[in-house]
Parts: C-alpha cells; structure tokens; sequence
C-alpha cells in the first residue's frame, strides 16, 4: 500500500514581510500542489493524506477552494483524507463543513467528525483515524479518543501538533503525547503542524512528520518534501522526495571586486531561478564610479527569480574617514570635507542618512546619473 | 579673446555684409534701424548659439525673404591665434578651423563648445548677463544669476572634472519634486503611493466585509442545507406515510371489493350449479318422453291435418254427389220443356205453307209475320230442349263425377287414417293429441334445459365453472394476501380527509423544499462567482504594506535628498564666499570710478547675488533698488555686469558689446563711464552700438552702417 504524506500546504498564506512576494509565493504553492497531485497520480498512491494546514485559514476564496477541489478530483477514486490544522482550524460553517455535507469529491474525507473519528476504506482494507478538534472545541490530545476498530489490514492515524515526551511539561495547544501514540498499534501516523521534515520510524514509532512541501519560509531549512509511505504488513518505509518548492538564497557581494555593473549583474543571474528567492547583500567600498542604482537593478533583475532583494551595505569612504583627502577649492571637495566633518560629529540613524547622502552627492557631483 | 572680421549672409537686414573690428573700442555708428543691434545679435550668435537648435536665439535674424538661413562666418583672434568660425542656420551646422585645419567642425556643440571656451562664457546667457548691455537693461540679469553663480563656483574650483552644483542640486529637486510633487495636487510618487494606500486600505475594508459575506454566505448554505436536507427527509417520511395510508386504503377497498367480488363469485358459482343441477335433472327427465322427431311429428300432423281436411272435403263432397244426385234426379228434358218446340214445329210449318201459298196468292204481309214467330218460337223450343239436356248430361257428369271423386276421397282417408294408426301404435300413443302432448312435454323439457343451459352459460359467462372456481380460489389468495397487508398497514390507515390533509401537508413541503432548492442555488451561484477571500485580501494588505514600506523609503530618501542638497549647498556656499570676495572688490572699483567715488563699496550676497552698497551718509548697508535713484542703481548694475563679465570671463577677457547704454546719462556721468570703457577696452575688445558721435574721441576704430 503506498500513502502520499503532505502537510502544511498553507494554500492562501499571507505574508507580513513586504519583501516577500506574496501573489508570487501564493501562485507557486497551487503549482506544488498540482505538483504532489502528478506525484500521487505517477505513484499510483493508494491514499493522500494531507495533515493538516492545508490552507492558511478558512477565509480563503472559493476560487482556490474550487482549484482544491478540481485537483482533488483528479486522483479519481483515490481517497483524500484532509484533516484541519491549526491555520485552518474547524469551524462551524466553515468550508469543511460544507465539504463534510456537501462532498464536492467524492475521494475526499474531512477529518473532523467528533462522533466517528475514523474513516473506513475497504477497498484497501483500510482505516485511517483523524481528528481535529474545531475552533472553539476543548483543546486535547486526539489520541486521547482514537481506539482501533477491527476488521481492516491497515490502521493509519492523520495526527496533527507537536509531539510531547512529558505531558505535564506540555505548553502546545495541540499536544500529541509520544507514549500515548507509541501504544496505539497504527501502521502509520502520518503527523501535521511543523513545517519541517521529521521521522521517527529509525526510534522505533512509526511515525512521521512530512513538513511543509513549499518552503515558505526561508527559516524552514528542511521542507520542500513530501513522503512516500510504502506500507506493507509488518514493514514501513518512509521515503522524503523532494517538490519542485522554492529555494531561498543569500550571497554577499564585496563590491571591491566586482569589476562594473556588468559584472555584478552576470554574477548575480548565475543564482537566477524562477523559484529562487534571492537576498543579495553588498558590502566593501561602494562601487560609486559604476553609478550603482538598487532600485535599477532589482526592477531589471526581479522578472529571471522569484524575488530578488538587496542589502545595501557598501561604504563610500575609507574606514577611517580621515584618511580622506580631498581638495577643497572643488565643490566636490568641499562637499566631501562638509560630509566628512559631519559623519565625524554624527551617530546611529543620522549616520547612516548621512552616508547615504553622502552615496548620492558623491555619485551626482561625479557626474553619473542615479535617476 | 576678439574678433577682427565678420560676414554675414541672410542675417536679419543684412544679405551680404562684412567689417572688420580692431582691438579695444570699436564704435558702431548708424541711425536707428540702420542694423546695430542685428549686428550685436550676430556677433553673440557667432560666438554663443547653436545652430544645431536651429533658429532659437536668432529668431529675429531670420529674413522672409531669404531662400536660405543665417549664416554667420567670423574670425577670431585668441592668444595670437586666428581661428575661422563658420555657422549656418539653415543647415543646422558649425565649423571651427585654425589655420585652415579643422579643429571642430559637424557637431555644432563641440564648436560651441570650443568657442564658448575661448571666450570664458559658459552660455549665451551668461553673456548676456554680463558682458552685454543695452540700454534700458542693464538691470536685467536675473534670470541669468544661477548660471552666473555655477561660473563663479567654477572659476574657484577650475572648471574641472566637477558637473556645476547647481546641477546637482537641480537633479536632486527633480528627484525631490518627483517624489514629493511640485504641488500638492501633483503629489508625486508619495502622492500616487498614498492613493494606492488609500484606495487598497478601502479593497480591504470592502473585502474584509466580502469575506464576512462569504463566511456568512456559507454558513447559510450550511444551514440551508441543513433545513433542506431535513425538509427533504421529512417530505420523504411524509410521502411515505401518506403512499402507505393510499395503499391501506386501497387495500382496504380492495378488500371491500374483494370481498364483494368473493360474495358474487359465490352466489355465481351456487347459482351455476344449481343450474348445472337443473339442466341434468331435466336430462334425466329426458327417458320420460318419446323422442318423436319434429319431421315424424310434422309427417303425423300433416296426416292428421290432412285427415281432417279430407273428411270436411268428403262430407262435403258427399254432399256435393247428393246434390249433384238430387240435381240429376230433379233435372227434366221433356214435357212442357218440348212444348214450344212442338208448337213452333206446327206453326212454322203451318205458316210455311201458309206463307208459300200466300205467296202465291199474294196474301203475303201477315204470314210473314206469322211464319217469322212461329220459327221463333221453334228454334226456342229447340234451344231449350238442347239445353236442357245437355245441362241433364252436365249434371249427370258431375254426379258421376263427384261420386267417383268421393269414393275415390273416402279411400285415400282410409289410407291415411291407417297410416296414422300405424304412427300412433309407433309411438304408443293412443291419439294424436296424446302423442302431441308428449312431444309438447318433451320440447317443454327441451327448452327448459336450454333455458337452463343459457342460464347457466349466462352464470358462467364464456367460463366454465372450474374457471370460476380458480378465480374463487385466486381472489381468495388475493383476499388473504391483501388482509395481510392490510394487517400491516393497519396503522396507516386513515380517512380520506386526512389522507387529503396529509396531501396538502405533502404539497407545502414539496413547496418548501423547492422554496430551499431554489434559496440553495442562489446561494451557491453566490458563493461560487465570490470572487474575494483570504489570499486576495493578503495580497492587498502586503502590497499595502509594501507600498506603506515604499513611502517610507520615499520619505527617507526625501530626507537623505534634503540633506544632501543641503550639504552641497553649503559646499556650494564655501566656495562662493571665496569668489564674492573679488566680484565686491571689482564692483566696488568699477561703481567708484563710475560716481567718483560716491559709492564705493558693494556686497553680494552669495545665495542670490543681490548687492547692496555701502553709503558713507547712512553709514550703513543701503539696498539700491529702495533707497538710490534710477541712474545710480543703473551705474551700480553696470559696476555689477563690468565687474562680473572681467571676473566670468577671467583672463579669456571676453567681448563686451554696449549697445548705446549711456544715452541718458548727463556730460559727467558719461565721462566717468566712458573712462572706465577705456579702461576695460585695454584687456576687452568692445562693440560700442550708437547713434551719437559723442564717443569718437574714446573709440579706436568706427564702423559705419
């Protein structure tokens, strides 16, 4: 029996950062989606399960609710069992319950019936157990009520929080206790709410996290996966493929030994990929006779990633400024020695707005164009 | 810098002209119109405009009538150098050679350059600022201070590698008014950032409600269906009792008729037996009579009949042959009969003879009469006789016949009346009324059986009575089969007027659960072309976050921009106050000579150029424009442009052209003037523009017009 094993989609996310390109990123997570859907299809899965955060919350449009649902019918009779998060937590009159009523698919199970905490497959000789508990429900531990029901070859558990060794040290809102899981005899507990991989089939639980399969965050160091469950009596085998998600980079660039604009931008479109988020910070003394525009450049660049961003960090004099000469009877040297005397005496923010003034005095008295 | 010969060709009045110029004071002499002032514009032109921008600058120099434009051709003396300048207007473009070899030529901003170099005039404004003055104008250089100011900053700094900072500044209130608007209509991008703030601040106030719409909308199609399914499910348990209670009152009709039909069957089936029954009794009754067919009955009747017919007819005949006796018997052929006959004989012959011998006699008219009747009277005697016994012989004939008819009747009744004795013996029957009465009785039992037979048949009705008897045992099954369900749906069972109310209560939910139905597809419709949600009002919330992070950059780069133009201002200020220091003292040397040294000492100010000159009787700054008279100000302004022209132009000592400036001014004022003229004559070539001779004997060389 082979299970696709897909968690944290977060279909709709918002994104509080202004640089990250949010209709991008939104865009890219339906693209992975259909991605893990091609993947299941190719894999002849048996089951999909998504644990839990499949959608960012509940408010999303019906239009990526329609798209959920037309990618969901494309598996055609294999099962889809969602489970709600904590992001897309249950809510009455909510979408899942209008799932849960209406059945827009007919492979598709929502995970959040209170009084039947399973779902029966018998074309597979399977149950697969799930609970979440809706928004304004008591908070616990769902395997606190999930009980084996006899009769089927697989029991396969969609659990969603954090696994916890000590109750009693316990802060999660949704805790899963690891003792409590390890004594239920699941073949398989396919685990929701981190957004990074983890598997615990190596310690001996029969468990796994799948982590998100998009990478939203360049913090989420080991996402962009979902797993491929092979399942067989008596063997489990837990395999992390890799999606075409997005891939987060930093490069710092010492300006002083980028030869011109040429140059900078032939090494910066050596990182370009149009899932590449890429954040390029610049250091050394500043390339002034190149007549460097940020702005320029993130708006000539942005169309070959799927965000670019620069940190402007270069210095358009020595570190010690006095060792800058200048000659006073240009006006150039006069505003150099005006700049000069004023970093001298100037602190914190005032500074830097000083040495960016100074960036761009120095670049206009020069003669090259900024604008 | 001078220049020592000029043609001009097109230019202005001028088709086809030349003059040559010496050093120091050229006077230029002609009445008014005679071409002065086209000819200064000509020498600024040669030196300063661009032909490539066509004819802007010499607007006045074009002729009408001209079929080609202004051309210009000068040489120009610079440091012991001649140089040959050519500019044609018409053809946009510029050549500059020394000693026959090009040193600029095409590129008509490089000449311009070249020579706006060697005449240390940055632009034909600042030339006109300074080292031009015409009359009634020499005030006018205002429009030209920021150029004058960049020349000064590039006196000090060499004119070197540096872009003027005024530029600078320029750009950086460009990229300033860009920004932050150069009205507060405009806005700039600030502005349009703050539009789009607005206008996304108010797609998320209206799609955050979109949302709680949706949310709501939702949450209603939840309930809706929710009702409607309960609706449905309660309509389907209606239906269902009420399809139930129609069955069990149909099965309770069924019953009634079947019962109905059980009862008939019955007594169909008692009667056709009882019929059955009958028909064999009167079967068997069948032994009890002679079975005498209708032809043997008909054969004895007609033998009967014809007996009867016979002995009427024998009677009768007998009676016939006894009147056909009596007849004969009665009937006489003589006597009296014979009579006439006789007495006709004897008359006839008597009066035959008589009328013979009458004849002969001639007695003759009454014999004739006599012997006529008597022949009469024969001939009817005869008839009678004849007739008499020939109806004798008829009469005769019929009892003779009648008689033989008679016996031969009586035999044939014998005959038949043996026959018939011989059938009734047949039958047993003593008589013929007796057989009859057995044939009655027999057709009577006939007919009673197929009376009986129809009755039957009609009970029976095209079926036998096994038929009847397997539908009885059918409807009894269907009876018992019924009853059962019936049984069953005992507790359905209602009256018609509650089925008829279940049925109204049916129809309201059916109503009901269309009213849902179609509450439901709205819904739906809704929902489904809902085109906000989360992701939606993220996108604007982050591009409102994103632009709100813009015009903080915009603000901080407003700043940065503010302070940088500052810091070049005041880099700028640095390097003027060196160089005012000079523009004062010369202006102050030139404006000392110019009243005798009534005012000698002026200052700038270096932000704006603007003077004020020092009053020894105020003992204070004085601004000239409040508290000096219009000639004075007009000295102080000419100190101003002389002092200015000798610095801007530093040691190129460019031309100075004069166009009559001193023609107000009284014999003393002039002189003073034209002493300072001749002084600058001595570094400067001067064009002095007049009508008057009263500078002849200043000028080093006239050119008459």
């Amino acid at each position: 029996m082979k299970v696709i094993h897909s968690s944290a989609i977060h279909f709709g996310r918002s994104f509080t950062d202004p640089r990250m390109p949010g209709d991008k990123l939104r865009a890219g997570i339906k693209s992975i989606f259909s991605g893990i859907i091609d993947i299941a299809k190719e894999e002849s899965a048996d089951l999909l399960i998504l644990a839990g955060d499949t959608f960012d919350n509940i408010d999303v449009s019906q239009n990526l609710l329609d798209f959920f649902i037309s990618e969901i019918k494309r598996l055609d009779k294999t099962p889809v069992m969602v489970l709600p998060g904590s992001c897309d937590q249950y809510e009455k009159g909510s979408f899942w319950e209008q799932w849960k009523i209406l059945r827009p698919a007919e492979n598709l199970f929502v995970l959040a019936n209170p009084e039947k905490r399973y779902v029966e497959i018998p074309e597979i000789s399977a149950v697969v157990y799930g609970y979440s508990p809706a928004r304004n429900d008591k908070p616990g531990d769902p395997l606190e009520r999930l009980k084996i029901v006899d009769g089927s070859d697989y029991h396969i558990a969609v659990l969603y929080g954090h696994l916890i060794s000590d109750p009693d040290q316990n802060q999660s809102e949704f805790p899963l206790n690891y003792d409590k899981l390890a004594s239920i005899p699941f073949d398989y507990a396919a685990l929701g709410g981190q957004p990074e991989f983890r598997s615990f089939v190596d310690v001996g639980l029969k468990a796994a996290y799948a982590g998100s399969p998009a990478a939203l965050s360049p913090e989420w160091k080991d996402s962009g996966n979902i797993l491929v469950v092979d399942l067989q009596k008596g063997s489990l085998n837990v395999e992390p493929r890799k999606v075409d998600g997005f891939i987060w980079k930093e490069a710092e660039i010492s300006m002083e030994t980028v030869a011109n604009m040429e140059d900078l931008k032939k090494r910066i479109i050596e990182m370009a990929g149009q899932n590449t988020s890429l954040k390029v910070t610049l250091s050394g003394l500043a390339l002034l006779e190149a007549g460097l525009n940020l702005d320029h450049l993130q708006n000539e660049l942005e169309d070959q990633f799927l965000h670019i961003e620069f940190v402007d960090r270069t210095r358009v004099l020595p570190d010690t400024i006095s060792e800058v000469k200048v000659q006073e009877k240009t006006i150039l040297g006069q505003y150099l020695k005006v700049m000069v005397d004023k970093l001298n005496s100037a602190s914190g923010p005032q500074k830097g707005d000083l040495e960016e003034s100074l960036k761009i005095g120095y670049t206009l008295l020069s003669g090259r164009e900024i604008w | 810098m001078q220049i020592s010969h000029i043609i001009l060709k097109d230019f202005g009045r001028f088709g086809n002209f030349s003059c040559d110029f010496s050093p120091g004071l050229n006077l230029i002499k002609g009445a008014n119109e005679a071409g002065k002032s086209t000819l200064a514009e000509a020498v600024i032109a040669a030196l300063l405009v661009d032909p490539a921008s066509g004819s802007d600058g010499i607007a006045r120099a074009v002729r009408w009538e001209g079929s080609h434009g202004p051309v210009i051709e000068a040489v120009l003396d610079v440091d012991g150098s001649s140089f040959k300048l050519t500019k044609d207007f018409g053809q946009g473009v510029s050549a500059l050679l020394k000693d026959n070899e090009t040193v600029s030529s095409g590129d008509a901003g490089n000449v311009n350059t070249w020579v706006s170099d060697m005449l240390g005039m940055p632009s034909p404004e600042v030339y006109k600022a300074t080292a031009c003055v015409s009359q009634g104008k020499i005030s006018h250089i205002d429009d030209s201070i920021e150029a004058i100011k960049d020349k000064l900053e590039s006196l000090v700094t060499g004119n070197k590698e540096e872009l003027a900072a005024s530029i600078t500044v320029k750009k950086i209130r460009e990229r300033i008014n860009q920004i932050a608007g150069e009205d507060s209509v405009s806005g700039g991008e600030i502005g349009g950032i703050k539009a789009l703030v607005d206008e996304l601040g108010y797609n998320i106030d209206k799609l955050e409600r979109d949302i709680a719409s949706l949310k709501k909308k939702r949450a209603d199609l939840i309930q809706m269906e929710t009702a409607y399914r309960n609706v449905a499910e309660d309509l389907s348990s209606k239906k269902e009792k009420y399809e139930l209670g129609t069955k069990a009152c149909e099965l309770e009709k069924q019953d009634s008729r079947l019962i109905s039909e059980l009862d008939q069957l019955d007594k169909r089936i008692q009667r056709a037996r009882e019929a059955n029954e009958k028909i064999e009794s009167l079967k068997s009754q069948r032994s009890q009579f002679k079975k005498i067919s209708q032809a043997e009955i008909g054969e004895i009747e007609q033998i009967d009949s014809s007996l009867n017919h016979l002995s009427a007819k024998c009677a009768e005949l007998g009676e016939d042959a006894n009147e056909a006796e009596e007849d004969l018997k009665n009937y006489k052929t003589g006597g009296i009969y014979s009579l006439p006959t006789l007495i006709g004989l004897i008359a006839s012959g008597f009066f035959g003879v008589s009328h013979f011998q009458g004849f002969l006699t001639g007695f003759y008219p009454h014999l004739w009469y006599a012997l006529g009747g008597s022949l009469a009277l024969l001939t009817l005697g005869l008839s009678i006789t004849i007739s008499r016994r020939q109806h004798r012989a008829f009469l005769s004939k019929r009892y003779n016949k009648l008689t033989g008819k008679l016996e031969s009747l009586k035999e044939d009744i014998e005959s038949r009346k043996t026959r018939l004795s011989e059938k009734l013996e047949q039958f047993s029957e003593s008589s013929i009324e007796e057989l009859k009465k057995n044939r009655w009785r027999f057709e009577e039992n006939e007919k009673r059986i197929e009376n009986e037979t129809a009755y039957y048949n009609e009970i029976l009705d095209g079926q036998t009575l096994s038929d009847l008897q397997k539908q009885h045992g059918d409807l009894s099954q269907q009876f018992k089969t019924a009853s059962g369900e019936k049984e069953k749906l005992s507790q359905y069972l209602a009256d018609p007027a509650d089925l008829e109310r279940q049925k109204l209560v049916i129809n309201e939910f059916e109503e009901r659960v269309k009213d849902l139905e179609r509450e439901r597809v709205i819904l739906n419709q809704q929902i489904e072309t809902a085109e906000g949600g989360s992701e939606l009002l993220a996108s604007y919330i982050e591009r409102k976050e994103k632009a709100k992070n813009r015009m903080e950059t915009l603000e901080r780069e407003l700043a940065i921009l503010e302070l940088t133009a500052r810091c070049i201002e005041e880099a700028r200020h640095n390097v003027l106050v060196s160089k005012l220091e000079a523009l004062n003292n010369r202006t102050s040397k030139i404006l000392g000579d110019l009243t005798s040294s009534r005012y000698s000492k002026v200052r700038f100010d270096k932000s704006n150029l603007k003077f004020e000159v020092w009053s020894d009787d105020k003992g204070d700054w004085l601004d000239p424009e409040k508290w000096l008279s219009a000639g004075t100000i007009d000295q102080i302004y000419l100190a101003a442009r002389l002092a200015l022209a000798d610095l801007v132009s530093k040691e190129k000592n460019s031309i100075l052209i004069l166009d009559d400036p001193f023609a107000s001014y009284d014999e003393k004022r002039l002189e003073n003037a034209m002493k300072v003229i001749r002084e600058l004559s001595e570094n400067h070539q001067i064009l002095l523009l007049t009508s008057q001779d009263h500078y002849d004997k200043w000028a080093d060389s006239t050119i008459n017009l």
